[in-house]
């Protein structure tokens, strides 16, 4: 290759001489093409070089093969016409590089290859590079050189020469050689045939011109390249070559690749080139050159009438139809069915954007009256640009027929059906349907328009013949397999079944299922494959074995033959999804397997919990109904289903939602697969199981419902968890089952043995102490015998021993649960309850971290009653009254008036903070008592309540806690407690006693330095002394000089001893 | 179709129950276990009729657990849905792809391909029911259909099936307003 280095530097840049050069020879070229067409090597190599690259790697493949005989051939008959060319060469310095280049590409083996390195050795680098450059010029020459013939004829030579280099090459070769000829190769080549050796000799040396890659902005890579090229001819002409042999676009984006020996020619090059990042400049590896030049084949580019998909937007999946194609390719007109959303322009602005993100517009063939009638403007008649066709124009889209057309980016909007994504059945009669009808419609007018459907609707039908529908026809057979029932369909025994015995080519065995068909002695009978087809019965349990449902399987419900079909389709309901989907019977196959799992798409299945990303909100979760083939259909816990590509999703929450626990509307604890009716809402009456939960969302799955998979979603609050309820919260006797047990609990605790213990319902349970030293603390029951109660303190790290009057259960083995007192129905019976605790309030979960409200649901009563152990309703803190003193309020019943926790009159002052209802409440109950005779109200309150066999104190209703008399506004500490009466004696500050009851006592919120003990919560029995209060959030500096956070309603102050 | 058949059970028992109940507990543990539950072959357990204490055959120990393993038989009510059998069941949903309707704990799906050509495109979805071109024939949740068993399929626990109504004397028969819910 370097031998053309030899060539002696030429007189003159000056292209005009060249050029001349060159015209002769090809008008040489030309006549030689009368005379013997094989014989030609044809000048259309040299285009310019950017793009240059196939027809002139074709010329330079040919050479290797071809050399050695014509070589000859050029020699014997050097003056002759036959080879005018080479002659031509000779007689001109120009035409010595040639003939030397072409010596040097026949070489195969590595002699030569080390010739050539001891040639270049000795060479300039500028004399090379002006080599190059001047051969460039001529290649380009010859260029306007090749106009001399018809376009015919070039067009036919190209044909011919890619015809052969077809027949002989793999593709992948292709590219060697287009890398040897930007580097400099000659052009010159006739079409024969390639060896892998060849190939081998044109990858890029050392020797060769180096390779660099710049960076530019997507899509000007062309334009770049142009400018280069232009500025190298400009600075030839002024007598400044740039030393580059090349400028290339290849097929990456946004990267243009320049060949040269030396790299400063190369940064002289695309100095000032606007647009080209000059610091992106990167030398390519000669290993890596042939890849950069290698074509990949490029995806099937769209043709027109062919079936596209849509990829983007409120049309993703939807067929279409390529009408024209535009750009070469890169742009197409399709035509679809419109999916217009009417509504949205009567929407606000917000909404309407809302609404276009949300709701995907149903199919709807374009209709002009419709539009007409309801008031919009804008329908004008208008021609498709580029198409001859006059078209609805509405709304800046163009509809004809009813169809929308539109002028679609390939690749990036939409994308050819595949083999394995035909259009199906479906949507094939979608697009068909309306044509159908439009025929019908228009038959009568005989206009334009039923002219273009009825060609249309040909159009279709072959189409049609030729996609997927066809292919069934000629598979022999239609994918019968050995094992299959079959049917005859064609000849005498039409109408028979049987099984399908062996396959053999076009034949096939099969042995008939009836008994009844006389065989003459055989039981096997041979058919041709088209004779048959598969039988899948009714009813029949089937797996998709190709097509767009490969692997789906379902039952079948119906078999039909649609019109002008032979083969008949099965309607599937799906296992999983619940759909119908229409299959040939020919990609059916008996199975009884399930798909269960179905489709995995990057690790997602169906009906995982994922975390969904963008959207607004950043804690959206969703639970996946269909995987598709490259998406997703998600359900959000809105309701509100998309379609969600695999990178928009965060992972997976399935283990959270399996660890999840939510409460229904009555309090109950659910879980993930329990099983719920739907109280409330638009789901109100069904009955579902929980799939997925989060947080309060509910994912419930009806086997029955057929849309998303039998997935909608439900707030936690509008359901009832099913079963079991009349047994858990029946007037359950204190036997010490918790009566707010959940099913699971219940049933665990069922048949199991080693139980023969009256009591052995209280173990595991979470019980409150409500006596003695360890009042108020809770724990969970570790052992129990007749009398006791060994609880494990959830507090500290410690097991007490109770006796077991002392204890109520405050919930399961969860946590804390207390029922809502409030609620007649739960609790038909409040005079008599058998623990404190059977209507007590809500279910907070564990151990009542999170606070809950159940009071909500009673207005009238209006007990927002502070009580430890959870229950501290958001709106009590935020009211400040949750530190009312607020013992057994209504515990009795509400005549009892007296016993309300707000306890006071109206002039007296209160605990702190009011609440204007239950003032009013108070006032009104507290009639008959007279200011200033609290002590007689006292004794009459405490009479009443020593008629209640049970009372509920609070949770700071213990010693040492700071209190203040809520009719005296006097505060002091409660020394003492009563354990039989409940009574507290009180210690005043002026240390005088006074025995008391919790409804007449205010707990003193205590404020910052103030030492404090926990009374609720998580940390409960927790001692240590407030920092300062956040909110409703406190923190306090325990013992051990930690900070904890508790809620401040969980505080109680207490006196230092 | 109803029949009654004997069938063999393993239970394993935890040496605590051993005692006097022995063979109570069997037996109260075998109806946990086996009512309701839809065995492969013979369809659903509706009911242990009889488990002959006197067959209850003793046990054996497990050598690594030290439970013990009875084996129980009982004679059960089965129901068996059988192919082109006939069945009345109620209708418990509609939706736009047929209906379904149970047959005691047997859950059976219509699909509007196996409905008569007129109520094909029958589904109302106001009423959720499937309505004939008529209107004559509604059939919502509640209502009594005949229907003829096409298809079956067994899961692990769980048996459904598929039927038809499209066929003579096969339909509607009870419009479900006269037996209230």
């Amino acid at each position: 290759m370097s031998k053309k280095f030899f060539r002696p530097p030429p007189q003159a840049m000056d292209d005009s001489d060249s050029e001349e050069d060159e015209e002769e020879l090809l008008d040489d070229d030309a006549e030689v093409d009368d005379e013997d067409v094989t014989e030609v090597s044809p000048p259309n190599k040299s285009k310019p070089t950017n793009n240059a690259n196939l027809s002139e790697s074709d010329d330079d493949d040919d050479e290797p093969d071809e050399r050695p005989p014509k070589r000859k051939g050029r020699h014997i008959d050097n003056n002759g016409n036959a080879d005018a060319r080479s002659s031509n060469k000779r007689a001109k310095p120009t035409s010595f590089f040639e003939l030397e280049a072409e010596a040097s590409d026949s070489e195969d083996d590595d002699a030569d290859d080390a010739a050539k390195q001891l040639h270049k050795d000795s060479e300039q680098m500028d004399e090379e590079a002006r080599e190059i450059i001047r051969q460039q010029d001529r290649r380009r020459a010859q260029a306007g050189g090749r106009f001399d013939r018809s376009v015919a004829e070039i067009s036919a030579d190209i044909e011919n020469r890619h015809r052969a280099q077809r027949r002989v090459r793999p593709p992948m070769d292709r590219d060697d050689e287009d890398d040897f000829d930007d580097g400099g190769a000659p052009p010159d080549a006739t079409p024969e045939g390639y060896t892998a050796v060849a190939q081998q000799s044109l990858v890029p040396s050392v020797s060769d011109p180096s390779m660099w890659m710049v960076s530019c902005a997507n899509g000007k890579e062309h334009e770049l390249v142009c400018q280069i090229m232009n500025k190298c001819v400009a600075m030839a002409r002024q007598g400044r070559p740039v030393g580059i042999s090349s400028a290339i676009a290849a097929q990456s984006k946004g990267k243009i690749y320049l060949e040269s020996f030396s790299e400063p020619a190369v940064v002289d090059a695309i100095q000032g080139v606007r647009g080209l990042l000059q610091y992106t400049m990167r030398l390519v590896p000669i290993g890596d050159m042939t890849t950069v030049m290698t074509v990949t084949s490029r995806k099937k580019p769209v043709q027109k009438n062919e079936w596209v998909r849509m990829t983007r937007g409120h049309y993703k999946h939807d067929l279409a139809l390529v009408k024209d194609v535009k750009e070469s390719g890169l742009k197409c007109v399709v035509q679809c069915v419109p999916r217009l959303d009417l509504t949205l322009a009567d929407l606000p602005p917000a909404e309407a954007r809302m609404r276009r993100k949300t709701v995907r517009p149903p199919q709807k063939f374009f209709n002009p009256q419709e539009i007409a009638a309801l008031g919009r403007h804008g329908l004008t008649r208008q021609r498709f640009p580029g198409l001859n066709l006059y078209c609805d124009y509405f709304d800046g889209n163009y509809y004809h027929d009813g169809y929308l057309l539109k002028e679609m980016t390939v690749g990036s909007m939409i994308k050819a059906c595949t083999d394995e994504d035909p259009p199906t059945l479906d949507e094939l009669q979608r697009f068909q349907r309306r044509q159908s009808k439009q025929n019908e419609e228009d038959g009568g007018d005989e206009n334009e328009g039923s002219k273009m459907a009825a060609s249309l609707l040909d159009e279709l039908s072959d189409l049609q013949g030729r996609t997927g529908l066809g292919k069934t026809k000629t598979g022999g057979g239609g994918g019968l397999l050995i094992g299959d029932t079959i049917e005859v369909i064609e000849g005498d025994l039409i109408g028979m079944r049987g099984k399908l015995v062996s396959l053999d080519g076009t034949t096939v065995k099969v042995k008939p299922i009836n008994a009844n068909v006389d065989l003459g002695g055989t039981d096997e009978i041979e058919f041709l494959g088209n004779q048959l087809r598969k039988y899948i019965p009714v009813g029949a349990h089937v797996k998709v074995t190709d097509g767009r449902y490969a692997n789906e399987t379902g039952v079948v419900v119906a078999v039909e033959q649609l019109d002008g079909e032979t083969d008949f389709t099965a309607v599937v309901l799906t296992d999983v999804t619940n759909k119908e989907i229409s299959v040939r019977t020919s990609q059916l196959r008996e199975s009884a397997e399930v798909a269960s799992g179905q489709d995995k798409l990057q690790g997602y299945e169906l009906y995982d919990l994922v975390v969904l990303s963008g959207g607004g909100s950043a804690n959206e979760v969703g639970v996946i109904v269909r995987v598709g083939r490259e998406d997703f259909t998600v359900i959000n816990n809105h309701g509100i289903v998309r379609e969600i590509r695999p990178e928009e999703l965060r992972g997976k929450r399935n283990s959270t939602s399996q660890r999840a626990v939510a409460l229904d509307v009555q309090g109950n604890q659910i879980r993930a697969s329990d099983s719920v009716n739907v109280v409330e809402g638009p789901h109100k009456g069904k009955t579902a199981t929980i799939k997925r939960m989060s947080r309060a969302q509910l994912f419930l799955h009806s086997q029955t419902r057929t849309d998303h998979a039998g997935i909608f979603v439900v707030r936690s609050r509008s359901c009832v968890l099913a079963g079991t309820r009349t047994q858990a919260r029946g007037a359950t006797p204190d036997s010490g089952v918790s009566p707010f047990a959940t099913p699971q609990s219940q049933s665990r605790g069922g048949p199991q043995p080693g139980r023969g213990k009256r009591d052995d319902g209280l173990i595991g349970k979470t019980v409150r102490i409500q006596a003695g030293q360890w009042k108020g603390y809770l724990g969970t029951v570790a052992d129990a015998t007749a009398t006791h109660v060994q609880v494990e303190l959830h507090s500290r790290l410690k097991k007490v021993m109770v006796v077991r009057e002392r204890v109520a259960v405050a919930g399961d083995k969860f946590g804390a649960t207390q029922e809502q007192n409030r609620m007649v129905d739960v609790n038909p019976n409040p005079i008599a309850p058998t623990t404190p605790f059977v209507a007590a309030g809500q279910t907070p979960m564990h151990g009542g971290a999170t606070p809950m409200h159940g009071g909500a649901l009673d207005g009238d009563t209006s007990d927002e009653v502070w009580q430890p152990g959870g229950a501290v309703d958001q709106d009590a803190v935020k009211d400040d009254d949750g530190w009312g003193s607020t013992a057994n309020d209504g515990f009795g019943s509400p005549k009892d008036g007296d016993s309300d926790g707000w306890g006071s009159t109206s002039d007296q002052p209160k605990g702190w903070g009011t609440y204007p209802a239950v003032k009013d409440n108070t006032v009104k109950k507290e009639v008959p008592s007279t200011n200033g005779n609290g002590v007689k109200r006292e004794q009459a309150k405490r009479e009443m309540e020593a008629e209640l066999d049970t009372e509920e104190t609070p949770g700071w209703y213990m010693e040492r806690v700071c209190v203040q008399n809520k009719s005296k506004d006097k505060q002091g500490v409660i020394k003492e407690i009563d354990p039989a009466t409940k009574a507290a004696v009180v210690e005043y500050e002026d240390q005088t006693f006074e025995t008391l009851r919790a409804s007449e006592l205010a707990m003193v919120p205590p404020s910052e330095h103030d030492t404090v003990l926990v009374t609720g919560g998580n940390e409960i029995g927790l001692e240590g002394s407030l920092v300062c209060v956040d909110g409703s959030d406190a923190i306090l500096k325990d013992a051990n000089d930690e900070f904890k956070i508790v809620e401040i309603s969980f505080l109680a102050k207490v006196k230092t001893i | 179709m109803f029949y009654v058949k004997t069938l063999d059970h393993e239970i394993v028992l935890e040496p605590v129950h051993f005692g006097p109940k022995l063979k109570a507990t069997i037996v109260r543990l075998l109806k946990e276990h086996v009512e309701g539950l839809a065995l492969a072959n013979y369809g659903y357990v509706v009911n242990v009729i009889e488990v002959p204490e006197d067959q209850i055959r003793s046990g054996i120990i497990e050598y690594d657990t030290g439970n013990v393993v009875f084996t129980v038989k009982y004679t059960a009510l089965l129901l068996r849905p059988f192919l082109n059998e006939v069945l009345d069941a109620v209708v418990t949903q509609c939706n736009a792809l047929g209906f379904f309707a149970f047959c005691g704990p047997l859950r059976i799906f219509v699909s509007k391909h196996s409905m008569p050509e007129d109520m094909f495109h029958g589904f109302n979805h106001e009423q959720d029911a499937w309505v004939s071109d008529d209107k004559e024939v509604v059939i919502a949740a509640g209502s009594g259909v005949r229907l003829k068993i096409k298809g079956r399929t067994v899961e692990q626990g769980n048996i459904t099936a598929i039927g038809t109504i499209k066929d003579n004397y096969l339909g509607l028969v009870d419009d479900g307003e006269v037996q209230g819910d």
